[in-house]
């Protein structure tokens, strides 16, 4: 749905455009907040990204001296492509550690793969100022309050959310018992890869058999079935 | 048309008047080009120019020819795009033009990688296979020799650079076009009377339109001119089209 409704908007770069208005306009005026990161981003300025997600159309990223400019289509070819999966993607966004993340996660980079991992780490370290943002509307004072509370509430949710996937985790595990518990099925595993290995080991010592039954007459190693 | 004789809007006028003419309405305009830009086009004209960009497959390190480029809208941003490594030439035909963009740019901090040409694009002054991009928005028209001012064009662009024209066409559909003649011949001349204190010039904007070669004209034009590859993209129904070739 959401695909195809993309696709209808490539079609029509008139409307691609307006749609990444809103958005593009959005990022640079965060990114304004961060001067930092408008500097990196600045260190590639003219070069451009092309992000492709699954059945998506791809998305241009032109990096510029203050900020970004997106687009649905471009004439020029990209410094780089990422190419990978909404999944893939989304567990980049969320990692710890972006740039180890893409270099181990199922991400495609064509093109110039230090240019990717830059921009991953401008992500990595964008510190947007809060406060400096809703000042304008606010007042220091105010803003100054609303974004302590703010960062309280990101603090607060980020402990609840690995609280309740913990206490999540052991309830599905323990009470409901309809996970198995992780320990269990790693030693599940490991027997069912020793099973595997020794059944390959007894096909292999029969097909030697019947090929030489003298063979049978040999001195066996302890270990062997 | 005999060969001495060519529009002006509705008006058939001497070919070497022409050019004072349109000069004379530009000169009257510069001031609050912009501004009569954004409310003619209700904003749409950014979009139009920024497909155009798009388009234009300029990279970092590219010269680009920003012809009739007036208060420098498509300079800023191809100057952003070539960096130090490129260049953008920023002509226009009309001083009032070109110094309303040379400050507007300078002011806004956009130096190093653009240079200012008063030029006329029937014979740019510059040498052969010069730039990888060269566009042309909304000047075209007003151009009096369109095949002399295509032809130059294509000399100067390197080969494998690309010619990119943005410019007001005719409307794919009936409805629209209906609707967009009666807006340009009430609503823009009033505006113009208004804001820029000038109906006259915005009469001819919207006369100089309809005089202007349809889409496949143009694409044909571009042909004749020596590139290859020519197509056009409309935009808002036909209203604009973005007509591109390539120098074999």
């Amino acid at each position: 749905m959401l695909s195809s409704l993309l696709t209808q908007l490539v079609a029509n770069p008139m409307l691609a455009q307006a749609a990444l208005v809103p958005l593009e306009t959005s990022v640079n005026s965060l990114l304004r907040h961060d001067p930092a990161a408008v500097r990196a981003i600045a260190a590639h300025a003219g070069r451009l990204v092309c992000i492709e997600v699954d059945a998506f159309p791809p998305l241009y990223v032109r990096l510029l001296d203050n900020g970004v400019a997106f687009s649905l289509s471009n004439d020029a070819s990209a410094d780089v492509i990422m190419r990978g999966s909404l999944a893939d993607f989304k567990a980049l966004a969320r990692a710890d550690n972006k740039a180890n993340q893409l270099i181990n996660s199922d991400i495609d980079m064509d093109g110039d793969t230090e240019l990717s991992i830059a921009l991953t780490k401008v992500v990595q370290q964008l510190d947007i100022d809060w406060e400096a943002l809703i000042q304008p509307l606010t007042g220091g004072l105010l803003a100054h309050q609303l974004g302590k509370s703010v960062r309280g509430l990101f603090r607060w949710g980020k402990t609840t959310s690995a609280t309740y996937a913990v206490a999540g985790k052991d309830y599905l595990e323990d009470e409901a018992q309809l996970v198995t518990p992780g320990p269990l099925l790693a030693g599940f595993a490991s027997e069912v890869d020793e099973l595997r290995l020794a059944s390959d080991r007894l096909a292999a010592r029969i097909s030697q058999l019947e090929v030489d039954p003298s063979a049978a007459e040999e001195p066996q190693p302890d270990n062997q079935p | 048309m005999s060969d001495n004789k060519t529009h002006f809007g509705y008006q058939t006028v001497d070919s070497e008047k022409k050019q004072a003419m349109v000069a004379d309405v530009f000169h009257s305009v510069a001031a609050k080009y912009d501004v009569m830009n954004d409310l003619m086009s209700f904003g749409i004209h950014r979009l139009w120019k920024r497909i155009t960009i798009d388009m234009s497959g300029v990279r970092p390190g590219d010269k680009v020819l920003d012809l009739a480029g007036g208060t420098g809208d498509l300079t800023k941003k191809f100057s952003k795009i070539v960096g130090p490594s490129g260049g953008v030439v920023l002509a226009d035909i009309n001083s009032s033009m070109l110094n309303v963009g040379r400050d507007r740019l300078t002011d806004q901090g956009y130096v190093g990688n653009i240079e200012y040409v008063q030029a006329n694009a029937e014979c740019l002054p510059f040498d052969d296979n010069s730039f990888d991009v060269i566009t042309i928005a909304f000047g075209l028209r007003n151009v009096t020799d369109k095949d002399k001012a295509l032809k130059s064009m294509a000399r100067v662009l390197k080969p494998g650079g690309r010619l990119l024209v943005l410019e007001f066409s005719k409307p794919t559909n009936p409805l629209m076009s209906k609707a967009y003649d009666l807006y340009s011949f009430t609503a823009l001349p009033f505006m113009g009377k208004v804001v820029a204190n000038d109906s006259e010039s915005y009469k001819y904007l919207a006369e100089s339109i309809r005089m202007h070669p349809d889409q496949e004209t143009l694409k044909s034009m571009m042909e004749n001119a020596g590139l290859v590859r020519c197509s056009y993209h409309n935009m808002t129904s036909g209203v604009v089209a973005l007509h591109r070739g390539i120098k074999p």
